[in-house]
């Protein structure tokens, strides 16, 4: 210790300055913290996630029904009907159907999915998600575009009768 | 009373004596004060070397893309007068221009054409740079502004890309943005920061508009004056090695020293001593006063420009695609051309390697050029045979650049299929 210092190590000036430097920084980085978070909204004007579609048993086996607004299809096969999205696992283009092969290509960078919506080609890196349908009371198809369904999930197409 | 008479009266008049304080510039001292007193030009030092005046040495690139650049400004802030940035009428905005608003498409294809024009001018500047290892030394910072400068003027391009709203602008937004989500850990939050929300709606035009007409012109303007301002600290554009200094036994008296690497020494003139301007005319530096040598050049080179540009933008008309339409991905669907190599590159591989990584060591990669190896061999000349290694290496990566794009533009068909371009 230095045994001519009259002052401690934190004097009374030294203290007020660190007190009011911290105060300074503290507001800024609080300020600078609410700019970022400024930047994303709580709520946002978007389309709903869900939507409706006519009841399973409209569909023909094998057939392939496209919902532009909702960027998803409709699809039956033997084992039911499925909801699967339009929307490319690259980077988020609207896949087209092929009627001729069945496949479903995306545009931008090549990708193709077959008719189960598998990633066959193409730098697509999953295959398109199946998603969560259900029928509604009114017996419509009720599928929500953000809601992930398993692989093999199919409504079967007699559900909501009766 | 003639032009040339009236002209005369006008510069003796008391009004134009107290904006420009000067004589007629008939003589060193005036056209040293002619750089000095005036605000924009004292951007320029008062003389350069006579090798910065050659025009195959920096093919005035730099100041092109300037020129460019103010150019984009006029006529954006001029397009900012019927631009509605909303889904509902920013497509109609544009055909606003297109049918109703006088000369509204003239004005469009002058910003449109700029804007490719300076992507393509700033790459050229760049090679420039690089080719003439104008980077080295003092100026290594300097090349860090223009790599700065270059992102910018890409990130004007991407955000201005959007507001037509037509079918290109909408589908390369969500690819864009998509990209940018395979950022790791960030990547979702950075989307939904830049889109103002999950999806290319209304937030994400507005937040553009003000990143296109706000936030990127105000960032290009500082790193803009740093970049000017550098130069001038740099000594003045890059050029060959002085020759020797003047010898010890050289003339001994001087009435100002010389002092090499310095390109402003001639700040302030005594009236009575015209022979020291001659005496720094010969000096190393072989200098010559930038008034008129290098404005009269720099005043040719934008007139040219300027009369090109025109000529364009009164024959070729900028495209404005179907409004965008968030439920059909056109096919095939193309980013604008300066993007195409990055497009090829994200059609082999995932979104974080075509979209984040690649790119992403791109600008390391240019950003790291001055520090590799730090050496002063070869500055000032195009393609010094003692830097052949990194000629090649920059050739090649800027080859591999074009290639990609050619095969974009010209070799890419429906679903991004491989063709040929005459099969289309
Ligand atoms: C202060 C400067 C600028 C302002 C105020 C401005 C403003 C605007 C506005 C209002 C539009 C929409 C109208 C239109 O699309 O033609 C636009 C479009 C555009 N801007 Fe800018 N801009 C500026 C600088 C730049 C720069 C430096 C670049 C690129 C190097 C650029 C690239 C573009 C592009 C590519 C478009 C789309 C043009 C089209 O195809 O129609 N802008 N800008
Ligand atoms: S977005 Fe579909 S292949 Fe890239």
């Amino acid at each position: 210790m230095d045994e001519n210092r009259e002052t401690p190590a934190l004097g009374r000036r030294a203290l007020i300055a660190r007190i009011g430097w911290g105060a300074f920084a503290a507001s800024i980085a609080g300020s600078l913290a609410a700019g970022v978070r400024y930047m994303f909204p709580k709520a946002l004007d978007e389309p709903p996630s869900k939507f409706k579609a006519p009841p399973p048993d409209t569909y023909g086996v094998g057939s392939v029904y496209a919902v532009e607004e909702n960027k998803s299809f409709i699809l039956r096969d033997a084992g039911g009907v499925f909801a699967m999205s339009a929307v490319c696992t690259h980077l988020g283009c609207t896949v087209k159907h092929m009627d001729a092969k069945g496949e479903f290509h995306c545009p931008c960078h090549g990708s193709v999915f077959d008719k189960d919506g598998t990633n066959i080609a193409g730098p697509a890196p999953r295959p398109l998600p199946r998603l969560d349908a259900n029928v509604a009371r009114d017996g419509r198809l009720e599928v929500d575009t953000q809601v992930e369904a398993a692989k093999d999930y199919r409504v079967p197409v007699d559900a909501g009768r009766g | 009373m003639s032009a040339h008479s009236l002209m005369e009266s006008l510069r003796c008049s008391a009004i134009y004596r107290s904006i420009v304080r000067r004589g007629p510039a008939d003589n060193d001292i005036d056209r040293s004060l002619a750089i000095t007193s005036n605000v924009f030009l004292h951007l320029h030092p008062v003389k350069i070397r006579r090798h910065a005046l050659r025009f195959t040495y920096t093919f005035g690139l730099g100041g092109i893309t300037t020129l460019l650049f103010l150019i984009l400004c006029v006529t954006g802030v001029l397009l900012m007068f019927y631009y509605v940035p909303s889904p509902e009428r920013a497509y109609r905005s544009m055909q606003d221009l297109r049918y109703v608003v006088p000369y509204g498409t003239f004005l469009r294809n002058l910003h449109h054409w700029a804007a490719h024009a300076m992507i393509v001018t700033a790459a050229l500047h760049m090679a420039r740079v690089f080719y003439t290892g104008a980077f080295k030394g003092t100026r290594q910072f300097n090349w860090v502004v223009g790599v700065i400068l270059f992102v910018l003027t890409l990130g004007f391009s991407f955000t201005g890309y959007l507001l037509p709203w037509d079918q290109l602008a909408f589908w390369a937004i969500t690819v864009g943005t998509n990209m940018a989500a395979a950022v790791p850990l960030l990547g979702g939050m950075i989307r939904y920061a830049l889109l103002g929300g999950n999806i290319v709606g209304a937030n994400a035009l507005l937040r553009f508009y003000v990143l296109h007409c706000a936030v990127l012109p105000a960032l290009v303007f500082v790193f803009l004056a740093v970049h000017f301002w550098r130069v001038r600290k740099d000594g003045g554009i890059s050029g060959p090695p002085l020759p020797a200094e003047v010898p010890e036994e050289g003339p001994p008296e001087r009435l100002f020293a010389t002092t090499p690497g310095r390109s402003y020494a001639l700040v302030a003139l005594p009236r009575e001593a015209p022979a020291a301007v001659e005496e720094s005319r010969k000096s190393p530096e072989d200098t010559v006063l930038t008034y008129p040598h290098l404005l009269v050049r720099e005043a040719a080179a934008a007139m040219v420009v300027i009369g090109g540009l025109l000529l364009v933008a009164l024959f070729l008309n900028a495209h404005l695609e179907e409004a965008a339409n968030a439920l059909k991905t056109p096919d095939p669907a193309k980013a604008p051309w300066y993007f195409l190599g990055l497009q090829e590159v994200v059609s082999w591989s995932t979104p974080f390697i075509g979209g984040v990584l690649v790119p992403g060591l791109m600008v390391l990669a240019l950003l790291a050029i001055p520090y590799v190896r730090p050496n002063s061999v070869g500055v000032g000349v195009w393609f010094h045979p003692a830097r052949r290694r990194a000629v090649i290496a920059f050739t090649i990566g800027l080859v591999l650049n074009v290639l990609l794009i050619v095969v974009g533009m010209f070799f890419r068909g429906h679903g991004w299929s491989l063709v040929w371009p005459w099969s289309n």
